[in-house]
């Protein structure tokens, strides 16, 4: 497979790009992928364009959900700290607009028939923020850090998937695989694959404290709980920008203080803008909402080895009890979608169409269902959720409601967020509510999921071999059409184990002052990466 | 008196060691797992797990993590925090004087509110100064910080804009706007404390005014203003320096929830941040400084009541 760098910058992948279902992936620069991607704040982004040019300066202030509990850009400790990273670090791929993927430190890469060489040219000129030039060895030596066990990266299962990285020459890096894998580019356009300074690294610097990158902006200062402050990186590889001199992230970790805040105008932007505010936000006239579909989903996830959990037909005809559209309406104020189907979302070429519908909100059906498996006068279970996040609280008390209307005796178990994630994690409860985001826009997200070893699997003591057989069969198939099959059969599969019951799907979004141009949200699941964006974001002066 | 203060002294300290103890073998009662919180949970794997926990010291008898902890103290070391790596006495430092801040303000706002509108309610006992005073008092003593907060922040900071809604600027990067600030979050705490000194001295003041001697001061001609102040409002005192001391040891609990809705950076968010992550060396620390200012204050107080009635004397 070749890529080739077209003359306007886009560049595309040739010959059965088993990335995209055009089965040609366009890997594109600046305003032609805008045009063609999903997210709403194209036709405002355009217009602005119009309206004139980008002005350079001024300070933006962000107000953070979460303050990030550490700087390590390859370990992830959520969206809110993965926003500051994103902006200092940089990575060989990253997700542009239309959640379209674009060269970063890496201007072209060829992929092997095999699919088992990745070779990149990386940009050249390109500089870290000490000053130190960014060369192959950098990769080598990031990716070679992600690999180690010490470091705990959160992408180090992905990153030990290649088993040798060469730096061919000063800009030229050659990566190989074990197996082939189709999310290989996409794992590397994760913010937790950052590239790191072999020098900061070799030097022994403790990247908790400092960051040195290549992104768009520098490190200046960081007071935890109270504000990060990044500057301009003026020797940034994409020449003028970025045009903002300084952004000023504020964690508000409370929602309402938050878009308190963001009413007031003490902060210019706000992530994580609670659904029940929506509405308020969009209705300002200084202000406007950034938001994108599809970008996290709810669910309900079983201990499959704690009765009545342990038989299939009771999780499938729980999967019948749940009014998803009550959830839609009353947890996310109609803000999202539900799913009846399986968890590809619908905007990938892997969306499983013909499985939508298969379980409607049809509680006499669940009833029978349980009858068949022996239960037609019901049990009792304890479902497990958090007070701490309202959306996770209200679904469970929907989902309760709803058990106890076919006769199950539901308690709720409401701890704090750290109580739930011991419990979670120690697989000590019966059923339990999450939200959860896919993160890869290739369906291999799967893998994380429901692989029986991942994480989630372990917890909820859950293993299927046919499943881990699809699961292996999707990653190493290179051709799409033959990959739809595949994951049309897996998850036709994780419907009827029903080892989790999807709910439904929320939108996400950021609220921000009017005149702040530029930022996009971006769509689905990358619309955590949005902050990106905040390269180009500029404000009238 | 100097054999007193030391006595107390003494005292305070066994008391602080006492909370401190309690305070850390009851953040380790409650569930949930630092370690857990740290790795977040798409990556945890035993290994990790186990490779986290020896890494901070956690696998180790909690007693011990604690004696070491104690025995850091002695040094001026209160550790560091287990989320974020920083040393704890840092960041003590930094939010310790931003808490202090709001309760001196607004402790400052109840005194210099509270007292003269608690005599005026007096001298005017059952007219309408006293009505006026009082159902403000009334209203202030019952209304939650978290409802005077929130609809201060609504009112000023987002629908009419005049001050800034929430946040915290260091009065080093701009006094103006530090001040601007600080309004917001010292007025909603000082509410309920100027409600509370209103009405102490409000009926401290009516008892002294009943009182032989403020008839004799009266019959002899003194001027009635000299009388309420000069000899009625410094006995009425009393009372109301030990409401104060107490509502400056409660200001250290209502700075948990104006702290929280004003985004003020100070030691109460820092608390509730290191409970919820299960930072047990940041809880620890924090709580053992609240003790040992809640103990201080009370000591200080004790001390007031020499200065203004000389009457009490200490040995």
């Amino acid at each position: 497979m070749m890529s080739t760098r077209r003359p306007d910058g886009t560049i595309e992948l040739l010959a059965g790009g088993f990335l995209s279902r055009r089965g040609l992936l366009r890997v594109g620069g600046g305003t032609m992928a805008a045009a063609a991607g999903l997210p709403l704040l194209t036709g405002e982004g355009m217009a602005a364009a119009l309206q004139g040019d980008p002005q350079p300066g001024g300070d933006l202030t962000f107000g953070l959900s979460a303050d990030p509990p550490n700087l390590d850009p390859h370990i992830d400790s959520g969206a809110a700290a993965s926003t500051i990273k994103q902006l200092v670090y940089g990575t060989m791929v990253r997700y542009w607009l239309g959640g379209e993927l674009q060269p970063n430190l890496a201007d072209s890469w060829e992929i092997s028939d095999d699919g088992l060489e990745y070779t990149f040219a990386l940009h050249p000129g390109v500089t870290f923020h000490d000053g130190a030039p960014f060369t192959a060895e950098d990769v080598k030596a990031s990716i070679e850090r992600m690999q180690d066990g010490a470091v705990g990266a959160t992408l180090q299962v992905e990153m030990s998937l290649i088993e040798e990285v060469v730096a061919e020459d000063e800009l030229t890096v050659r990566l190989r695989l074990g197996q082939p894998n189709p999310a290989m580019i996409e794992y590397l356009a994760q913010p937790d694959a950052a590239i790191m300074s072999k020098a900061f690294l070799d030097a022994g610097t403790d990247p908790n404290t400092t960051m040195v990158g290549t992104g768009p902006f520098t490190f200046v200062s960081r007071e935890p709980g109270v504000r990060t402050e990044l500057a301009r990186n003026e020797g940034y590889f994409r020449e003028g920008l970025p045009y903002l001199d300084r952004i000023i992230f504020v964690p508000y970790t409370d929602e309402n203080t938050r878009v308190s805040a963001l009413l007031g105008g003490e902060i210019d932007v706000a992530d994580y803008v609670p659904w029940k505010d929506m509405q308020t936000v969009e209705d300002d006239p200084n202000l406007k909402l950034a938001l994108g579909q599809e970008a996290a989903f709810m669910c309900v996830i079983y201990n499959v080895e704690e009765p009545p959990f342990d038989n299939p037909l009771v999780r499938s005809a729980l999967s019948y009890a749940y009014d998803r559209q009550a959830i839609v309406d009353a947890v996310f104020f109609g803000r999202g979608s539900t799913i009846t189907g399986g968890l590809i979302p619908t905007s990938s070429w892997a969306h499983n169409a013909e499985l939508d519908g298969t379980y409607p909100y049809d509680p006499a059906r669940a009833q029978e269902l349980l009858a068949e498996a022996g239960f037609a006068d019901g049990f009792s279970v304890t479902l497990l959720s958090t007070s701490q996040y309202g959306m996770h609280q209200s679904s469970a008390e929907i989902a309760q409601q709803n058990l106890q209307a076919i006769g199950i005796d539901c308690q709720l178990e409401l701890f704090d967020w750290s109580t739930v994630v011991q419990r979670q994690t120690e697989g000590s409860y019966q059923f339990r509510i999450h939200g959860l985001s896919p993160e890869l826009v290739d369906p291999d997200f799967l893998t994380n999921f429901f692989a029986s070893g991942s994480a989630f699997s372990r917890s909820s003591n859950f293993a299927d071999e046919e499943i881990d057989r699809l699961l292996a069969e999707g990653r190493t198939t290179l051709d799409e059409a033959a990959r739809k099959e595949i994951y049309l059969q897996l998850e036709r599969r994780l419907l009827e184990l029903s080892p989790w019951s999807f709910l439904s799907w929320r939108e996400q979004g950021e609220g921000l002052k009017e005149e702040i141009q530029g930022y996009e949200h971006l769509p689905g699941s990358t619309g955590f990466k949005s902050a990106v964006t905040l390269e180009q974001a500029w404000r009238p002066s | 008196m100097l054999a007193y203060i030391l006595r107390r002294l003494a005292q305070a300290v066994v008391l602080v060691f006492v909370v401190a103890t309690l305070v850390a073998a009851f953040i380790h009662l409650i569930p949930g797992d630092p370690v857990y919180v740290i790795l977040g949970e798409t990556n945890v794997t035993p290994e990790r797990v186990a490779a986290v926990r020896a890494e901070l010291g956690l696998d180790r008898p909690i007693p011990l993590q604690y004696a070491e902890w104690l025995a850091g103290l002695t040094r001026g070391d209160f550790g560091d925090s287990l989320t974020s790596g920083r040393p704890i006495g840092g960041d003590l430092l930094l939010r310790l004087p931003r808490t202090l801040e709001l309760i001196l303000v607004s402790t400052l706002l109840s005194v210099v509110i509270g007292v003269p509108l608690g005599v005026l309610a007096a001298s005017y006992r059952n007219r309408a100064p006293d009505l006026a005073v009082s159902t403000f008092a009334l209203i202030g003593v019952s209304a939650p910080v978290f409802v005077v907060g929130t609809l201060l922040l609504l009112l000023f900071g987002v629908l009419w804009g005049v001050l800034p809604a929430t946040g915290y600027v260091a009065f080093g990067d701009d006094p103006a706007r530090h001040l601007k600030h600080l309004i917001l979050p010292s007025v909603t705490l000082a509410t309920l404390e100027t409600a509370i000194v209103l009405r102490m001295t409000r009926s401290s003041m009516l008892e002294v005014l009943a009182e032989d001697y403020v008839r004799t001061a009266r019959a002899k001609g003194l001027d009635g203003r000299l009388v309420l102040y000069g000899h009625a409002l410094r006995n009425a005192l009393i009372p109301v320096l030990t409401i104060i001391g107490i509502q400056i040891g409660s200001a250290l609990g209502g700075t948990v929830l104006v702290e929280l809705i004003f985004n003020w950076p100070g030691l109460s968010s820092y608390l509730v941040t290191g409970i919820n992550q299960r930072d047990y060396p940041v809880v620890q620390a924090v709580v053992l400084v609240i003790a040992a200012l809640f103990i201080l204050l009370n000591l200080l107080t004790d001390l007031v009541y020499a200065v203004v009635d000389p009457r009490i004397r200490y040995g």
